[in-house]
């Protein structure tokens, strides 16, 4: 198969995948639903076709409780997977994701607070936004600490976004200890990922950021490619290196911040789905970046849908189901490339 | 005739180290200059402040007449092209889609490439002899093909001025010659080529003039043969250099001494 | 069923049929405890699935086997069993419970059950939620009854100080647990200490702080953890074996059976002037 071949087969099978799997997470569930009846449901509610098949409580189901959740997860993938692409072009390395940008403790730190001041129980949306907001002063502070000496090397960037993420998990962690016990439980069961009780407000704060975010990058496709040929030739070809590096960053945090505000902690997407679309679409963002987001969106749906469907006491949490498949596949790769260097 | 690319007194420091200081070059359009040198004399740093990329201490570049710092980036990017002699391209992407690149300067992040465009790629491609290889990825090239590659690049960007940094270390002889041939044909268009060449007898068989770099000056500049036999090279080199002439044309056998 | 509604409906002019929730599901311990005695059995929808653990649960073989026994809280289910009030915790999240009203159901969430005037307010609040004032009447009754009798027979024991321990967590003020240490005539050293709520303690303070009684969780290996700490198995009171270990239904019972749960504890530190581990079934 020739590449091109290769490529548009690949974007079609995303593209059809996508609206399956979405269908199959709207149907299944701890109340199963026909599919049948979910795609005439949404038809009646555009006013087309014939009412609802559904009784009254499958409507409540899917519409309050089901669409947004599913929305949600296909928009945290989604994002995630073109976090991870652009991530992976700007700091060169084929391992690079989210967890690189400090972005997931400080969320942390913002949710503990939250927690803590007694907020995520009193009031709504509480611990998402102050998740968001933690997120996005890990991010500042990274930005001032690298910025601090002049303008900041790569690697400069990536130390500080380590030694932040330390820090936040540190501040993370007091809080935890010395606070009552079933706050420390919300706060983990924050932190291992989950979509419980998502509603579209949600989907809502989440869509406002993942939306124009993944747009923005995408049209930063061949920058990204210039820069991916090292700081000197992007430099040579007229790129503003240092000025697209922290554009592409910030606009990382503010796809990922919210992402991790609104579903926890959810590892491995931003790694595994560009790490293994890059051999069958190519390397140029133009079609990385798209074909990843699909993928990552994919990916996701079906973690949720596990997370809900396999749990027999709790949800599994999401973060967990996404680590073990990606775990074991970032292991793979890493042998993977580590035999042919 | 006026100069495309000029160095006035040109002094850039890296860090604490005053590398070039107080650099005079002209290139005109269409000539060929081989810029030779001493290791660390700052041949390097030289074709990186031509390009561009290092701002200077003291002294101007001018482009066209113009000065550097003057010039939009993308302009300035439209008519130098730097080919450096490390290539850190990443191993998948296709030697087209790389050499592709080297139209950014014209189009930006987002107008889609032109037939113009894409004729210009596939002329790089050709005069580089890599069409062969158009969509290979790059990691699977040698790295002779990976540096026509690079050169490749700089030839899509339709330059009036190709600065190139040992662009000749990895080829064998045979792509050698081809290179030199094609850096001709290059300036026959227009092209202003300076080449950083470290092997100086390749250097004085290809450069219709030569500049010596040391110790932060041009210290010789002329033909290879008055460059390499001056004093300033004794000096530079540390060898004494006499060419040899071999038949009646201008090709000469060179040969190194170590000074007593 | 026909009667109990019109009875309600006699009984509570002030309802509506449409208001009063006939059905209820219940998603935390302390309510299906309330429930069971309040409701009757087919209006109770849902209990949580330690409803019937005879460790946790006071109610333990007395849940009606109509009621689904959820064993996570899991909204699809909730909404598919179509109660009319769902009933939560305090501890329940903001956005839970947001996303429980969007899909159309009616929550009463229980709270402040840190105190035995709490607990006695929320079963009052309770009972008005799910239509039965009455029983909760009556379960207001007993509690007060047995909470009086209990005062009345330690009127004048002097109170040995007693810590919880749950390594490595002390209950500090404002906590149903400090209530019961208090309810059962002690004083709750957690409090002394200036602590609030369940938080860790360290093993020092809770050496140095003397405590005359251990208070524990019977079953969950603490009472053996406790003898085997290097500083705590030194105190006076694990020596000496005041160590009390407590059946965990009654220790974190909130509901009504938080005033048995006073006297069992009673029973154990007062033990001349409360011979019987249970209150006396007559009362009030």
């Amino acid at each position: 198969m020739s590449e091109r071949d290769r490529r548009l087969f690949v974007f079609a099978a995303l593209a059809v995948a996508l609206p399956l799997v979405l269908l199959g997470a709207l149907s299944l569930g701890s109340v199963p639903l026909p599919a049948t009846s979910v795609v005439r449901s949404g038809l009646a509610r555009l006013g087309v076709g014939s009412p609802s098949p559904l009784p009254e409580m499958g409507e409540v189901i899917l519409w309050s409780v089901r669409l947004p959740r599913v929305l949600i997860a296909a928009l945290v993938g989604g994002g995630l997977a073109v976090v991870g692409a652009a991530l992976q072009s700007l700091f060169r390395n084929p391992l690079a994701d989210a967890g690189l940008l400090g972005v997931g403790p400080g969320a942390a730190l913002g949710a503990v607070l939250a927690v803590n001041l007694g907020w995520a129980q009193q009031r709504f949306l509480a611990m998402p936004f102050a998740a968001c907001a933690g997120a996005l002063l890990a991010l500042l502070l990274i930005y001032a600490i690298a910025h601090a000496g002049g303008r900041p090397t790569l690697s400069g960037l990536l130390l500080t976004g380590l030694a932040v993420s330390a820090l936040a998990g540190a501040g993370t962690s007091v809080l935890l200890v010395a606070v009552e016990e079933f706050r420390v439980r919300t706060v983990l069961f924050w932190l291992a990922g989950g979509l419980e009780g998502r509603g579209y407000e949600h989907l809502a704060l989440a869509a406002a950021f993942v939306i124009p975010g993944s747009l923005a990058l995408l049209l930063l496709a061949r920058p990204l490619d210039v820069l991916s040929l090292g700081e000197e030739e992007a430099a040579a070809l007229s790129l503003p290196v240092h000025g697209v590096r922290i554009l592409v960053f910030g606009l990382c945090a503010l796809v990922a911040g919210p992402v991790t505000a609104v579903a926890g902690s959810v590892p491995f997407v931003g790694l595994v789905a560009p790490h293994a679309l890059r051999p069958l679409v190519g390397p140029l963002g133009r079609h990385l970046l798209p074909a990843s987001f699909l993928a990552g969106a994919v990916l996701v749906v079906v973690a949720d849908l596990a997370a809900r469907s396999f749990g027999q006491y709790v949800e599994l949490p999401l973060g967990s189901v996404t680590a073990f498949v990606g775990a074991p596949y970032f292991l793979l790769a890493l042998r993977g490339q580590e035999g042919r260097g | 005739m006026s100069a495309v690319l000029e160095a006035r007194g040109l002094a850039v420091d890296r860090g604490r180290r005053h590398v070039l200081r107080g650099v005079d070059l002209a290139l005109q359009p269409g000539e060929g200059l081989a810029l030779v040198g001493p290791n660390a004399a700052g041949k390097s740093t030289l074709v990186r402040a031509l390009a561009g990329l290092l701002a200077p201490a003291r002294g101007e570049i001018l482009l066209e007449g113009r000065p550097l710092a003057s010039w939009p980036r993308s302009g300035l990017a439209q008519r130098v092209a730097l080919v450096a002699a490390e290539d850190e391209a990443p191993d998948r992407i296709a030697v087209e889609d790389r050499v592709a690149l080297g139209r950014y300067p014209h189009r930006g992040a987002l107008a889609p490439l032109t037939a113009e465009d894409r004729a210009a790629v596939a002329r790089a491609l050709r005069q580089t002899e890599i069409e062969h290889l158009a969509r290979r990825p790059l990691g699977t090239l040698s790295a002779g093909e990976r540096q026509r590659a690079a050169l490749a690049r700089g030839l899509a960007q339709e330059p009036a001025v190709l600065l190139l940094d040992e662009p000749a270390t990895h080829l064998d002889v045979r792509h050698q010659l081809h290179l030199f041939r094609v850096l001709d044909d290059v300036r026959q268009c227009g092209v202003a080529v300076l080449a950083v060449i470290h092997d100086l007898p390749r250097a004085a068989a290809w450069a219709p003039r030569m500049a010596l770099l040391d110790e932060g000056h041009i210290t010789a500049e002329g033909s290879p043969a008055e460059v390499l036999e001056s004093a300033a090279a004794e000096r530079a080199f540390g060898v004494a250099i006499r060419g040899v002439p071999v038949g009646d044309g201008p090709e000469r056998l060179w040969r190194f001494e170590e000074r007593a | 069923m026909g009667a109990l509604l019109l009875a309600l409906l006699l009984a509570a002019p002030a309802m509506t049929a449409a208001e009063a929730p006939l059905r209820v599901a219940s998603l935390n311990l302390t309510a299906d405890e309330l429930l069971v005695e309040m409701l009757p059995a087919d209006r109770l929808v849902a209990v949580t699935r330690w409803a019937d653990d005879a460790d946790m649960s006071n109610v333990a073989g007395r849940v009606p086997a109509t009621a689904v026994r959820l064993p996570r809280a899991d909204l699809e289910r909730i909404i598919a069993l179509r109660p009319d009030l769902v009933v939560v915790s305090e501890y329940t999240d903001a956005d839970f419970l947001r996303l429980v009203e969007k899909s159309g159901l009616r929550y009463h969430r229980m709270s402040d059950l840190d105190t035995l005037p709490g607990i006695r307010a929320a079963i009052v609040d309770l009972g008005r939620a799910v239509g039965t004032p009455d029983a909760a009447a009556r379960l207001m009754a007993r509690f007060d009854a047995v909470l009086a009798e209990l005062a009345r027979r330690l009127e004048g024991d002097p109170r040995p100080r007693v810590l919880y321990w749950g390594d490595p967590h002390t209950a500090g003020a404002g906590t149903a647990i400090g209530s019961l240490v208090e309810a059962a005539g002690a004083t709750n050293v957690g409090r002394e200490l200036g602590l609030r709520g369940i938080v860790p303690i360290a093993g020092e303070k809770a050496f140095a702080a003397d405590p005359d009684a251990f208070l524990v969780a019977q079953g969950s290996g603490t009472s053996v953890a406790l003898r085997q700490h290097p500083l705590l198995s030194r105190t006076r009171a694990v020596r000496e074996g005041h160590v009390v270990e407590m059946p965990n239904r009654l220790l974190v019972a909130l509901s009504d059976r938080a005033a048995d749960a006073a006297w069992w504890l009673a029973s154990r530190l007062h033990p001349a002037r409360v011979s019987e581990a249970a209150p006396p079934p007559n009362l009030p």
